[in-house]
């Protein structure tokens, strides 16, 4: 029996296409509220994941239990929800508004409503003025704002977000994580998937890491931190060759890790003090430079990686 | 689910009217083909025989015989020029060449032998590549051949009838609705069949094949739209443009008869007759059924195909598979009966043709209906299915 403040419950879903096992017994569940990310490089299976919570394909094995609506179903209600595919999918040969009202109408909107819901958006992103012209004379950073607006101006209850950041520049990257933010506060449960991991650590409180189709690692983003990113990594650079020998033999080393010829990342547990750390690296042959940096998630996601390969 | 389905249809609708290429094969050329042809092969049949038939005719003359009597009367005839030539074996170049329009030869003792009334001979050279044949020098041999038995008669005392004792009057018992529908009517079907599927095929490209390509598909498959609904709403679009098309198609054979000139009276008050409510309601219970199965025949392998080039690869050749069942019914002596009922699209075609004649034969008629209504609910299942695997639509 799934709890009530559970929207979703994935249990050990799997997908196979011919000789790829994509999704490898993926378990997770999202609540009311959240916002979660979907983590992992290109063709870590996480689109294939999404396309499965939404019906568009058929896992071979696992269960979902969807309840956005206070009933248990298999299928996702739809009309409760917004979908932003990875690959840009609108009318480019429709004008923008008429594209947004006819894929509003078709979640359930009335039309009068779809067409002031959508004019509403394309004013806050700028596009106001280009609701006729056709999707394809647009630049892909605006057609992206367009197929965000598409995802969500039916008011969506829960939305999936894949790769909701494709294609921005900064500046609009920083602007769609306020929307998002703003959507979440609204009461829209989000599930983004994405590979740009410093994004995501912006906005997402849970995580699911996931390569060649398998969980790397699920919990809330303070949690991976807590597990993984006490680490200190540093960031040595030296005059001619890199004493790798030297460099394991140093007491607390875990990870090492060349950046280039003269260059090296070493990752320290979380025991071993900074300062510690630092007299011991000085004493090296030709060191250059010492940088030091917290563990970001795209670090541990790396550590995560070799640790299970 | 009407709602969402009717939402479709109007969108796909609105779409497929504003794409260029859409309008081209269905509105424009079923419309203007017909008027165009029409027009074009009468205007230059017209100009051709009346430059025929005022022009001077050139006939290479050759005589081995004294007399000139033939070429006396030849001389005397409006626009004839002889062209007096010693060898028959010239004639050939020259006519081939069109330096002369034919050529006569005269053999010797020919007069002698018409004097004498016995059996003789001319020989005509000409090239059946001419839009008039031999016409002009039958009409006038025949002449000079008419004169001659009427100066017999004369000589004979004998009046016409010693040589035509009796005359016949005919009585066709065929009405001309008959004899149009049973010779050319199986035409008419023929137009509708290929124009029907033509007419769909572009918007079926673009309603499945076109949604692929432009990867809406996923946008589609996700909102709260059922695959049926999407199904329904999208091959309606396609029947109904392939319905328009064919309709379009007769109008346009319409406008071009009544444009075109030449045509005899009677063909045209028949042709004018057979738009009646009973004949546009025969037809229509039958198209509609069609065109939905060329729609189902269509749609799943434009589902299949992932862009636009391979759509039209895969679906051109399918349109030899619908013309040759309907050049069959044209084919003179195949009749309209229990079993060609059931065959579909030749069945179409004989069907019409009854309808046309004002012949056709109700439980045959419904055994066509009711064929066409089991062809194209097998093709809408299928589609469906075809529809729901993901292999196919994701391809």
């Amino acid at each position: 029996m799934m709890s009530a403040e559970k929207v979703i419950e994935v249990k050990s879903l799997h997908k196979r296409f011919k000789t790829v096992h994509a999704v490898n017994n993926i378990s997770f569940e999202l609540e009311r509220g959240d916002i979660f990310a979907f983590l992992g490089p290109n063709g870590a299976g996480k689109t294939t994941t999404l396309r499965i919570l939404l019906d568009i394909i058929k896992a071979d094995q696992g269960e979902i239990l969807w309840n956005l609506n206070g009933n248990q179903n298999n299928l996702p209600d739809s009309s409760l929800i917004g979908y932003l595919p990875e690959e840009r999918g609108l009318y480019t040969d429709l004008p923008v508004l008429r594209s947004l009202v006819y894929l509003a109408s078709i979640r359930g909107m009335e039309s009068a409503k779809a067409h002031a819901a959508a004019m509403e958006w394309l004013d806050r992103m700028g596009l106001a003025d280009r609701a006729k012209e056709k999707l394809q004379t647009l630049s892909k950073g605006n057609q992206q704002k367009v197929q965000f607006i598409a995802s969500i101006v039916h008011k969506p209850a829960f939305a999936i977000l894949d790769e909701p950041f494709s294609g921005l520049d900064p500046l609009n990257q920083e602007l769609f994580i306020e929307y998002i933010r703003e959507l979440n506060a609204q009461g829209c449960t989000v599930l983004l998937s994405s590979h740009q991991m410093q994004l995501v650590e912006k906005i997402a409180r849970k995580i699911f890491l996931i390569n060649h189709g398998k969980e790397l690692y699920k919990g809330s983003l303070s949690g991976i931190y807590n597990a993984f990113g006490l680490q200190h990594t540093l960031e040595l650079s030296f005059e001619g060759e890199v004493p790798m020998e030297q460099i394991k033999k140093i007491k607390g080393t875990e990870l090492v890790s060349g950046t280039d010829s003269s260059g090296v990342r070493v990752v320290f547990n979380a025991e071993k003090k900074l300062p510690e750390i630092m007299k011991d690296f000085s004493t090296l042959d030709g060191i250059t430079n010492i940088k030091s940096q917290n563990s970001s998630l795209h670090d541990i996601f790396l550590e995560l990686v070799k640790n299970k390969s | 689910m009407f709602r969402n389905i009717l939402t479709i249809i109007k969108k796909e609708t609105l779409d497929t009217l504003r794409d260029k290429r859409t309008i081209i094969v269905m509105v424009l050329v079923p419309v203007l083909v017909f008027p165009v042809i029409f027009i074009a092969t009468s205007r230059l049949q017209m100009s051709v025989m009346e430059r025929e038939q005022v022009r001077s005719l050139k006939i290479g003359y050759v005589s081995e015989d004294n007399d000139t009597r033939l070429e006396d009367f030849l001389n005397t005839q409006e626009r004839v020029e002889l062209v007096y030539m010693d060898d028959a074996g010239e004639l050939e170049s020259l006519i081939r060449s069109d330096s002369l329009q034919y050529g006569l030869f005269v053999p010797a003792g020919f007069a002698a032998a018409l004097d004498n009334m016995t059996e003789t001979s001319l020989s005509i050279y000409f090239s059946g590549t001419r839009l008039t044949g031999k016409d002009r020098i039958d009409r006038l041999l025949a002449q000079y051949e008419n004169n001659i038995v009427s100066q017999r008669l004369q000589e004979k005392e004998l009046t016409r009838s010693f040589i035509k004792p009796f005359r016949t009057e005919s009585f066709n018992i065929a009405t001309d609705q008959e004899m149009i529908g049973k010779l050319a009517g199986g035409f008419l079907p023929y137009l509708f069949i290929i124009f029907c599927f033509t007419g769909a095929m572009y918007p079926a490209i673009d309603l499945f094949t076109g949604e692929k390509e432009r990867r809406t598909m996923e946008t589609l498959l996700t909102a709260p739209v059922s695959r049926i609904e999407i199904l329904v709403g999208k091959m309606v679009v396609i029947a109904l443009t392939g319905l328009i098309s064919a309709m379009l198609a007769i109008l346009g054979l319409f406008i071009g008869l009544q444009i075109s000139a030449g045509l005899p009276d009677f063909i045209m008050s028949v042709v004018m007759g057979i738009l009646t409510f009973s004949f546009v309601m025969y037809l229509l219970l039958m198209l509609i059924p069609l065109t939905i199965f060329f729609a189902g025949l269509l749609v799943p392998l434009t589902i299949y195909a992932k862009t636009f080039k391979e759509a039209q690869s895969i679906v051109t050749p399918l349109t030899f598979i619908v013309i040759i069942p309907a050049a069959l019914g044209l084919i003179p002596g195949m009749e309209y009966n229990a079993v060609t009922a059931l065959i579909p699209i030749v069945n179409i075609t004989l069907a019409t043709k009854e309808i046309i004649a004002g012949t056709i034969h109700l439980p045959h008629y419904l055994l066509t209906v009711v064929s066409l209504v089991g062809l194209a609910a097998i093709s809408v299942v299928f589609c469906a299915n075809w529809f729901g695997k993901e292999s196919n639509v994701l391809r």
